[in-house]
């Protein structure tokens, strides 16, 4: 042990100034980020999906905000301006100047209704009401709708995934026969028989879509659970005496959260498709109320002669699956890097 | 397998079991009643109509005499069309919804391989993009808009195709394309991301090193191994292409399944309703199972019956 202090004294020197400077070079000088900052920042990268996630903002922000401030109030019937086309102030463009082809020859609209000081930035449909406004208002009752199912549904398919998943054995066989079952009718033909015995309107379509559309949130869940389960924090913790119930919330739902929030994305649109799918058959919202479906239906009926009344609600129901769809292909790659090529 | 497959088609069994039951007993909660001008009706002649169509039973004994008439494909009588079993108003109507719904399967998927596989070859390209841009709007755009959009622009204004009814083959290339858009989509998407994957492996740097053409490493190796895990996804596009079906079929008029469950639901015909979610879910049992079965067979390492648990 003696032997290795004897090291002569100038084999040591007083760091230089340039020693030092090599030293800071190692330093890691960027604050390191949490999991959900890293995630922030990689979708923040992807164009789509930041593009997306601000179109929806702006929608949510017109849609609800439209139920304060509105340009017309979308059940207030004009029979004296019915079937005006759509008028942009400053565009000259046919199809967004008022005029409308009749007969043969594109006549001015707004003319003839005697509407000249008038404008509607989407037109009226055939009770002389705002489309711009019954398409705000439609959104939001199809964003509700989507939404509110939404929940119910993560809610449902989050605790049957975790509980199925965490219990294991014959508990989950059970429960993954019954949601094998669920799958094997076409979701659609349950939702019209849930909807017919609970009686078309909101409510009835909301709970038929939760009660439907938690499947397959249940097993991703599931199998998400089954690899948490074995992680050696799990054991401590339960080593430890914590109760299943708080493990769930501390430690599975934590780490849950990006399969969650990723198949969330996608059960938006799922859920606001169905909606759409429902009201366009004739079984979903009922008049005065309206959704991008109701007012779909509406505007196929007199497609070939005023298109834009179908074309607006189409336009406003694509950008909105679109976005949502970009936006969870940005998150799965935000949270999984492994995806991304 | 052999084992697999019995205890799968017990399964299917039971599946169709309890859905007949459930609906049965969902249809007991319907409100409003078959009949259309119940006000007008003397007590004796409701009576009467309920007897006919055995109505006056108990519900327990309705439901056993459903079930039996089930096993043997008797499924009552129609209420709409008086007289007629719902099998034989049936029967006639699930050959074009099959036509039409296999058609936009096959067409669906194979332009999505096609795309799909060109896609991941050229990636990060032009080309790429636009595959990539096609698929999402084909996902987004739902199959109602449009059906709308193809049976104006290609039916009533090029006069390519006739906007509605049901004749030959002519008739079903707008429904097949509206309904195929999906199946197209999803599979593009897949098949783009598996091949992305397969391409960056190993044996694929192994063919290209022994010197294989392009056209040989995409086909033989990278394609082909690309392709197995989309046998997963078609139980999905079926079941997608069933709920199209119900809408798609209303625009072009089809006189197909879900055509008429659209049109049973809105006159409340119970037993038609209830024959056709049956058929709808032996449907798609059959197609889980079929997958399932082939997806054994074409990657060997699945082990049927290692998937119970």
């Amino acid at each position: 042990m003696a032997d290795t202090a004897k090291l002569p004294a100038d084999s040591f020197k007083p760091m230089s100034a340039d020693d030092r400077a090599a030293l800071d070079s190692e330093k890691i000088a960027a604050p390191s980020l949490t999991f959900m900052q890293d995630a922030w920042r990689r979708l923040k990268k992807n164009k789509g999906a930041w593009v997306s996630l601000i179109l929806l903002a702006l929608i949510f922000l017109f849609a609800f905000g439209s139920a304060v401030v509105s340009p017309h109030d979308p059940n207030q019937v004009h029979p004296e301006y019915a079937n005006l086309p759509s008028k942009i102030p400053g565009i000259g463009i046919n199809g967004f100047n008022g005029t409308l082809v009749q007969a043969g020859q594109r006549i001015d609209a707004y003319k003839q209704a005697r509407a000249t000081g008038a404008h509607y930035l989407m037109g009226t449909d055939y009770l002389g009401r705002d489309l711009l406004s019954r398409v705000l208002y439609g959104t939001r009752i199809s964003l509700i709708i989507a939404l509110v199912a939404t929940l119910f549904d993560l809610t449902i398919g989050v605790t049957y995934g975790i509980f199925s998943g965490w219990k294991g054995g014959r508990v989950d066989t059970f429960m993954q026969r019954v949601i094998e079952i669920i799958l094997s009718i076409p979701n659609l033909v349950v939702i019209v028989l849930l909807i017919l015995i609970l009686k078309p309107g909101m409510l009835s379509i909301i709970i038929a879509i939760a009660l439907t559309s938690w499947t397959n949130m249940a097993r991703l869940v599931r199998a998400q659970t089954l690899e948490i389960k074995e992680q050696e924090y799990i054991l401590a913790a339960r080593t430890l005496g914590e109760s299943s119930l708080k493990i769930a919330f501390k430690h599975l739902l934590p780490n849950l959260s990006s399969v969650i929030i990723i198949n969330t994305m996608f059960t938006i649109p799922s859920a606001i498709f169905f909606e759409a799918t429902l009201s366009y058959i004739g079984i979903g919202i009922s008049s005065p109320q309206a959704s991008l479906g109701t007012l779909l239906n509406d505007g196929q009926k007199n497609f070939q002669f005023l298109p834009y009344q179908m074309w607006w609600p189409a336009l406003v129901l694509c950008i909105i699956m679109l976005a949502f769809n970009l936006l969870g292909d940005g998150l799965r790659d935000a949270f999984d890097p492994r995806t991304k090529e | 397998m052999a084992k697999y497959l019995a205890k799968r088609i017990f399964y299917l069994i039971l599946t169709l079991f309890i859905v007949i039951t459930v609906t049965f007993f969902l249809m007991k909660l319907l409100p409003g009643t078959p009949l259309t001008n119940q006000a007008k009706l003397s007590q004796s002649q409701i009576a009467l109509i309920y007897k006919q169509y055995g109505l006056d039973k108990p519900e327990w004994q309705q439901y056993l005499i459903y079930l039996a008439g089930a096993v043997k494909g008797d499924f009552g009588t129609s209420f709409q069309f008086s007289d007629q079993p719902v099998s034989y108003l049936l029967s006639s109507r699930i050959g074009p919804s099959l036509q039409i719904g296999l058609q936009a399967m096959v067409v669906g998927v194979v332009l999505g391989i096609l795309i799909g596989a060109i896609g991941a070859m050229r990636q990060n390209t032009w080309v790429d993009t636009t595959t990539t841009v096609v698929s999402i709007l084909g996902i987004s755009i739902p199959s109602f808009v449009l059906a709308v959009l193809l049976q104006y622009y290609l039916g009533l204004k090029a006069q390519l195709f006739p906007i509605a009814e049901w004749g030959g083959f002519i008739y079903t290339v707008l429904p097949t394309l509206a309904l195929g858009a999906t199946p197209l989509a999803e599979s593009a998407r897949f098949v783009r991301t598996e091949m992305v994957d397969v391409l960056s492996s190993d044996y694929i740097e192994l063919a290209k090193a022994k010197g294989l053409s392009r056209m040989g490493v995409i086909y033989h190796h990278a394609l082909r191994n690309s392709l197995i895990p989309l046998i997963t996804i078609v139980g999905p596009l079926a079941v997608n292409i069933m709920t199209g079906s119900m809408v798609v079929e209303n625009i072009f008029s089809i006189p197909g399944i879900g055509e008429q469950f659209v049109k049973s639901v809105l006159t409340n015909d119970y037993p038609t309703i209830m024959d056709l979610t049956i058929i709808y879910s032996f449907m798609l049992c059959v197609v889980l199972l079929f997958t399932d079965i082939l997806y054994g067979i074409a990657d060997p390492r699945i082990r049927l019956t290692g998937k119970a648990n």
